[in-house]
């Protein structure tokens, strides 16, 4: 003898779907948020550690900014520059660029003396942490006679993630 | 964005599995896409406008300057330190030989006084960086690097 009585229920067991979808929804706004799609003109490089960088707050300093990047590796000369996913390996293609850069309509500083050219554009310039430094130099060399004096020398904070 | 299920609501049903397969590929695709930053930042170093030295050294010219020399031994693939004559063991100690003749230079009135950074071809640039932080550190405001061989003289 039972005590209750059986209960003659049809479960209907069914998924509902609106709820997760409305999660995943939520989550792939999330995810293509997230993609930096700046990275593209930043290279995949190890760069040098600095822990008194000043941290690239993304506002507008008054003046736009171009990257540089140093890669490659080995002591030698396997080492090239990339701006904007464009590989250069000749560096006379390189000094024609960054010319052609710093002289476009508008880039020119005001108030120098006669004579001289400087661009108002900086050159962020993030060169791989076993990159030799004579091509630093050399690169440093090459941003000032194309007549930018903005170099802005990009290092990463040890242990730092975002 | 969420409805009823209830049939008699809707009568034009949509078929929303496919959907939820498109959803999934796209938040797998963008969840493997997705990598972490590392937190960059920058030092400025603004390159003289005047194209070198204006006035040209002479033997009475007074050196004002702090001088980190880095050298280069192939031999071992290390970077050797100087500080003047001072072979420096480690960063401790350049910061502490730094931040004594800084505060000579401050204490003569000259706080302007750069802390030039003199490195060697091979030398990596991470130790180039360093010897920055370190002249960062003790809040050297002008920090320049030696001018070396010029890559872009005419041949």
């Amino acid at each position: 003898m039972s005590r209750f009585k059986s209960m003659d229920v049809e479960e209907n067991v069914g998924c509902n779907l609106i709820p997760m979808i409305d999660i995943m929804f939520l989550l792939l706004l999330f995810f293509m948020l997230s993609a930096d799609m700046s990275q593209r003109v930043t290279e995949d490089i190890k760069l040098p550690e600095a822990d008194m960088v000043k941290e690239d707050a993304k506002k507008k300093e008054g003046y736009e900014t171009t990257t540089v990047n140093l890669v490659g590796e080995g002591a030698m000369d396997d080492w090239h520059v990339v701006i904007l996913s464009h590989h250069f390996h000749d560096w006379e293609l390189l000094k024609t660029e960054l010319h052609n850069l710093a002289h476009q309509p508008g880039e020119a500083e005001e108030g120098n003396a006669p004579g001289t050219y400087f661009s108002t554009r900086a050159i962020q310039l993030r060169a791989a942490a076993d990159a030799p430094y004579k091509h630093v130099q050399r690169l440093i060399q090459i941003c000032s006679k194309a007549g930018f004096y903005k170099i802005e020398v990009v290092a990463t904070k040890p242990d730092g993630k975002t | 964005m969420a409805g009823s299920q209830d049939p008699s609501d809707n009568p034009v049903s949509i078929q929303v599995v496919p959907m939820v397969d498109i959803i999934f590929c796209l938040c797998v695709f963008f969840m493997c896409s997705m990598k972490f930053k590392e937190l960059e930042g920058k030092f400025e170093s603004w390159l003289p406008k005047d194209k070198g030295q204006s006035q040209p050294m002479t033997m009475d010219t007074p050196i004002e300057e702090i001088r980190v020399a880095l050298f280069w031994n192939e031999a071992e693939r290390t970077t050797t330190r100087k500080f003047g004559s001072t072979v420096v063991k480690d960063d401790t100690q350049l910061q502490e030989l730094i931040k004594e003749s800084y505060a000579g230079w401050v204490r003569l009135g000259k706080p302007q006084t750069p802390a030039i950074i003199d490195a060697a071809e091979l030398v990596p640039w991470r130790e180039v960086v360093r010897v920055v932080n370190l002249a960062k550190r003790e809040k050297i405001e002008k920090i320049e690097f030696a001018a070396g061989k010029d890559y872009e003289a005419k041949k």
